[in-house]
This record gives C-alpha cells, sequence and structure tokens, in this order.
C-alpha cells in the first residue's frame, strides 16, 4: 500500500484528479465528512489530506511514502527527500511587492516582510543586500500598508491580492509549481510502485501540457 | 543460567554483535575524550554535517569543542603511512544540531574506520561489514554504492566553475531530473552532456545491469576505472556472500573536496532515514596532513533506537507480595530462587500501578501461593 500525502485545498484536488485519471482513483475521497485517510486497496493507495505546508514532513518522516507540494515549501525547509517530478500545476512566481511609488532607500537594511524566512534571505544575501526579517504568518500584504515593512516577499498567483491592496510587484524571482517527492527508504524499497507511478505521471503531465 | 538477551533493545545487542564480527577481521576499538579543540572543526567545517558545534573555554584558555565527529580525531591522531594500515572501530556519541527541533541532540555511533594503505581489497572489506552489519538489524535492508569518479569523470570535461558544479551535483543528488537539465543548459553545456547529467539520477536498481547502463556511458579513463572497481568490488562481495542486497546509485554524492571513489549508505525498510553512512576520504585525509587513504562507515544507533518493536506483555514474569511479618530470609530465598531460573522478579508489599507481572505470589509460611492477576484497566481496585 502506497501512502501519498495531498495538500488540502484546490492543488490537492487538481492532483487528485490527475492521479486518479491515471489509475489511482479513490471515490471515497468525495464523500462528505471529515475524514483524512482514504484508501482504496484495489489500487492499493491510500490518501492522506494534510496541511500543504506539512506534506514534505510527513514525507520525510515516512509517515507518506510519496507527497504532492510546492516548490516554494522544498525551497523554505530543504527537507531530505527525492524529488522527483515537476507536475506543472498549481503554478505561480516568489515576488517581491511594495506600496505603489515605494522607492527603496539602499542607505539603510531594508524591512522584509514575509512567511518564507530562508528563501527571502537568500535571494538577498545573493544580492548582498543587508535585511530585516519580519516573520508573518498570513495576510502578508498588510505589512508594507502599515508600515510594518518596506517590502514582502510571497507568492503571487493572480495578483489580485497584490493590486486589490494597492501594492505592485517590483520584481519576479523564483517560479513555483507542484512538485512530486518521495522518501528516500520508500524509493528504494517501494521502487517499481514509485517508479511507475512517475512515469504514468510524466506522461500525463506531458499531455496536458500539448 | 546464560545472560537474557532478551531484554536488550535491538541497538544494544547488534552493539554487542557487531563488536564481535569487528574484532573478528581484525579491528581494535578506540576510545577517545569527548573534546577536542575547535580549531580541528572551524577549519574544516564542510566535512560535518552541520556548522554548528557546542563549544567551551576550558580552564586554561584553550577553545574546546563537544565532538560533532569522530572521523577527523581519528585521522588527526592517526600516525599511519602508505606503508601500514590502521584498522579501528569504535562506539561514541557525537553533538550534533537537529534541524527540526533547533536544538542540540546527543547522538550515539558505531563506526569503523582503515586508514593508511587503501586499497581495492580494503574497500571490499569495509563493504562487506557494512552488509554485515546492517543484517543484524533486519532483513529488510539494502546497501547502496557508488563510485563518486564515476560522477566527477563525467563532469571533468565539462569546465564548469565551483558555484555551477556544486548545484548540479545538488540536483543529482535529489533525483531532480527536470531541475537538473535545465541547470545543465543554463550553464551551456551541449546537448549530449546535459543528457547523460539527466541520466545519472537513473542509474539505480540492482547492481549487475544498472553497472551494464552505466558502462555504456563511460567517455574517458576515469569513468572506464571507476567501472572496472565497482566490478571487482562486486565480485568480491559475490565470493563473501554479502552482495544479495546491493544496489548501485549513481545520485548518491558526498561533498567532492573530501570524498572520492567510492561511497555507500544503508537502509533498513523501517526507518525513514539511512541508518549507515560511509566512503573513501583520501581527501581529508590529505588536508590533514596526513599521506595515506582512509575509508569507513559509522551506523546512527540512535536512529536505530526508532525501530518498531513488539509490545511487551509484562515487565517481570513473577511478583512475590510480602507483609509486615514477612521473614526476610525466606523472601530472598525465594527471590533468589525464580531469578536463578531466569526470570524477571519483583518482591513488592503490593502491586505498583502501571505494573504488569505474569504471576502473583503470596509468600506465606515460607511457601508461594499464586493469586489470580488483576485485568488490565482495574489496577485501581
Amino acid at each position: 500500500m502506497l501512502n501519498i500525502a495531498l495538500p488540502k485545498g484546490r492543488l490537492g484536488d487538481q492532483v487528485y484528479e490527475l492521479l486518479s485519471s491515471i489509475g489511482y482513483d479513490c471515490k471515497s475521497i468525495y464523500e462528505q465528512n471529515r475524514k483524512l485517510i482514504f484508501e482504496n486497496p484495489k489500487n492499493n493507495v491510500r490518501y492522506l489530506l494534510v496541511k500543504p505546508s506539512d506534506v514534505a514532513i510527513y514525507v520525510e518522516h515516512h509517515a507518506a511514502d510519496v507527497g504532492i507540494v510546492g516548490r516554494d515549501i522544498l525551497l523554505e525547509n530543504r527537507p531530505d527527500v527525492y524529488e522527483l517530478l515537476d507536475l506543472g500545476l498549481g503554478k505561480c512566481r516568489m515576488c517581491v511587492a511594495a506600496r505603489s511609488g515605494y522607492i527603496e532607500d539602499k542607505d539603510r537594511p531594508l524591512r522584509v516582510a514575509t512567511k518564507f524566512v530562508n528563501i527571502a534571505k537568500q535571494y538577498y544575501a545573493d544580492q548582498n543586500r543587508d535585511i530585516d526579517i519580519i516573520k508573518l504568518n498570513g495576510s502578508i500584504e498588510l505589512a508594507p500598508i502599515l508600515g510594518l515593512s518596506d517590502v514582502i516577499v510571497d507568492i503571487v498567483e493572480s495578483g489580485n491580492t497584490i493590486r486589490e491592496n494597492d501594492l505592485r510587484v517590483i520584481e519576479e524571482f523564483l517560479p513555483i509549481s507542484a512538485r512530486f517527492i518521495a522518501n528516500k527508504t520508500s524509493f528504494k524499497f517501494q521502487n517499481q510502485i514509485i517508479r511507475e507511478m512517475v512515469e504514468k505521471l510524466t506522461d500525463a503531465v506531458k499531455e496536458q501540457n500539448i | 543460567m546464560g545472560l537474557r538477551t532478551d531484554m536488550l533493545r535491538p541497538e544494544e545487542l547488534a552493539t554487542l554483535k557487531l563488536r564481535g564480527i569487528y574484532e573478528q577481521y581484525g579491528y581494535k576499538k578506540y576510545r577517545m575524550g569527548r573534546f577536542e579543540e575547535y580549531s580541528l572543526y572551524a577549519k574544516n567545517q564542510s566535512f560535518l554535517a552541520s556548522e554548528n558545534i557546542i563549544t567551551f573555554t576550558d580552564l586554561d584558555g584553550k577553545l574546546l569543542a563537544l565532538k560533532p565527529d569522530v572521523t577527523l580525531s581519528i585521522i588527526k591522531n592517526s600516525q599511519t603511512s602508505r606503508q601500514s594500515r590502521e584498522k579501528l572501530y569504535y562506539i561514541e556519541s557525537v553533538y550534533r544540531e537537529n534541524k527540526e527541533s533547533h536544538t542540540y541532540r546527543e547522538i550515539s555511533q558505531m563506526g569503523l574506520e582503515i586508514l593508511g594503505d587503501v586499497d581495492l581489497y580494503a574497500v571490499t572489506e569495509v563493504l562487506t561489514l557494512a552488509e554485515r552489519s546492517l543484517a543484524q538489524f533486519s532483513d529488510q535492508y539494502l546497501l547502496e554504492i557508488s563510485n563518486m569518479d564515476f560522477v566527477t569523470g563525467l563532469m571533468e570535461d565539462m569546465e564548469l566553475d565551483d558555484r555551477k558544479t556544486q548545484e548540479l551535483l545538488s540536483l543529482i543528488r535529489s533525483k531532480n531530473v527536470f531541475e537538473l537539465k535545465n541547470a545543465a543548459q543554463a550553464a551551456r553545456l551541449s546537448r549530449r552532456e546535459c543528457d547523460d547529467l539527466g541520466v545519472l539520477p537513473t542509474l539505480y536498481g540492482a547492481f549487475p545491469q544498472t553497472l551494464k547502463k552505466a558502462k555504456k556511458m563511460v567517455k574517458n579513463r576515469t569513468m572506464e576505472r571507476a567501472i572496472g572497481d565497482l566490478e571487482r568490488i562486486y565480485a568480491g562481495m559475490k565470493a563473501a556472500g554479502t552482495a544479495k542486497k546491493l544496489q548501485l546509485d549513481f545520485s548518491l554524492l558526498n561533498d567532492i573536496d573530501y570524498y572520492n571513489g567510492i561511497i555507500f549508505q544503508g537502509y533498513l525498510e523501517q526507518l525513514p532515514r539511512n541508518v549507515l553512512a560511509g566512503g573513501q576520504y583520501d581527501g581529508m585525509v590529505k588536508k590533514l596532513g596526513k599521506d595515506c587513504g582512509g575509508i569507513g562507515f559509522a551506523v546512527y544507533l540512535s536512529e536505530m533506537g526508532r525501530m518498531p518493536l513488539p509490545a511487551r506483555k509484562w515487565d517481570v514474569e513473577a511478583m512475590i507480595l510480602y507483609g509486615e511479618d514477612t521473614d526476610m530470609k525466606e523472601l530472598t530465598a525465594q527471590v533468589q530462587k525464580l531469578t536463578r531460573k531466569g526470570l524477571r522478579v519483583r518482591a513488592e508489599r503490593s502491586v505498583p500501578p502501571q505494573m504488569r507481572a505474569e504471576t502473583v505470589y503470596r509468600l506465606e509460611n515460607g511457601a508461594l501461593k499464586q493469586i489470580p492477576v488483576k485485568e488490565e484497566g482495574s489496577d485501581d481496585a
């Protein structure tokens, strides 16, 4: 039985559709209830619904054999897992945004509000820019409006939230999409099953992109 | 009555067995102090799993560290040259950062090293011992091997700068074929070179088949020699009967400044991470100013401690209840009698809470009388 960690939410739904289209369906997942585990013994799969940012943790610790997780989370937490495939789903960009009309004062450290502390640190370290990080867990867009920070580093998908809050994107620096990851032990001991899944997914992803 | 080993935890029992095996191959136990001069680590940080080290100033003003690693100390203290060979094993604690909880942890390690003349036989022997070590813990294990020279040989002619090389190696390590090809293209490598690199992470699986595939990729002497070495090692391990659970994985890579040649990792099916890691570290030996080779591995005993164990039904086999007026001489004699039979025995005035005994006796008039055991959950009755 292969344990698959699915991120709850829209991305998870898309990924489930994809997996179900190539033979890993599990109808009980559509039932309206609060269950977090769904399995289909016929296909030898068990889906675990977890918080998107926890997917990599479940996989790294072997609670799930494989999982689907955004590249942002992989870069932020650097889990010790195999990154086997880019699914091309959930595409967005990691961006720097500020209030419209903001002009950077290079003579003092930049105050950066973000959920992605490590990604932001790395990005500014590459430019040799001194920064103060303010770690927030949500509603990041508020920070520059209230003067809590100069800029924010966050994921932007459509750009609507940014625009509606009178912010603008200054720089896009990382394309993000969903990745198929595997636990290292599982990859070795369930190699046949995982390889087959990756091959089928690769074909399905190609087909979708045509 | 012999020693009862069923009370030992699997890692404790394995430690004893491994000592036996290593001694049989002529390795000597090596014991070292807990502290080491900090400068040793400051100079060789990238050899270590993490930069964070517990340091303190000794009373004489020297800056010391609690050992985060054993191998460096062994190399430093070794007197070996190319003409001789030093074979050691150790059981030590090391102190490392736990990245997840961001705290220091004490980790128990057992390991083995050969310093000096490291030839193909020495490599094969170390791999054989690694395999036998894994087999002590479970039947479901794998030993993964790679020859780093094969990968460095492939990248030899690509004229990459240090940063790009590190980036590509890290992508090979995480088997990220897609990103690897992108990075190779960005480094302006030819299409052929990009494809070759992209194949590396998929060169994985049973030894003979994977080696055959790798052989087709050989481009220069370095790669040819790397394959030749692997072939001979495999033949040697087959002769030793330790080749059944071998796998080749060319995505297995360590820091190329310190490691070279053969590297390997061991996995158990029940545990999320590798529980054994090792390889040749000639680069590190040279950095510490010694003119010889080195190879070794470590078994992570703390990691082994997480193996799921069958639930124990009883805490003790026998419990003897006694009262105020019990004759101590009689009680001691009865306890002695039962322990001689190999049972675990507790003498108590009443059954302690959370204590499960298979049989409960009451000592009456110098004789043991069995009384019924209470069902679980009725302790408080």
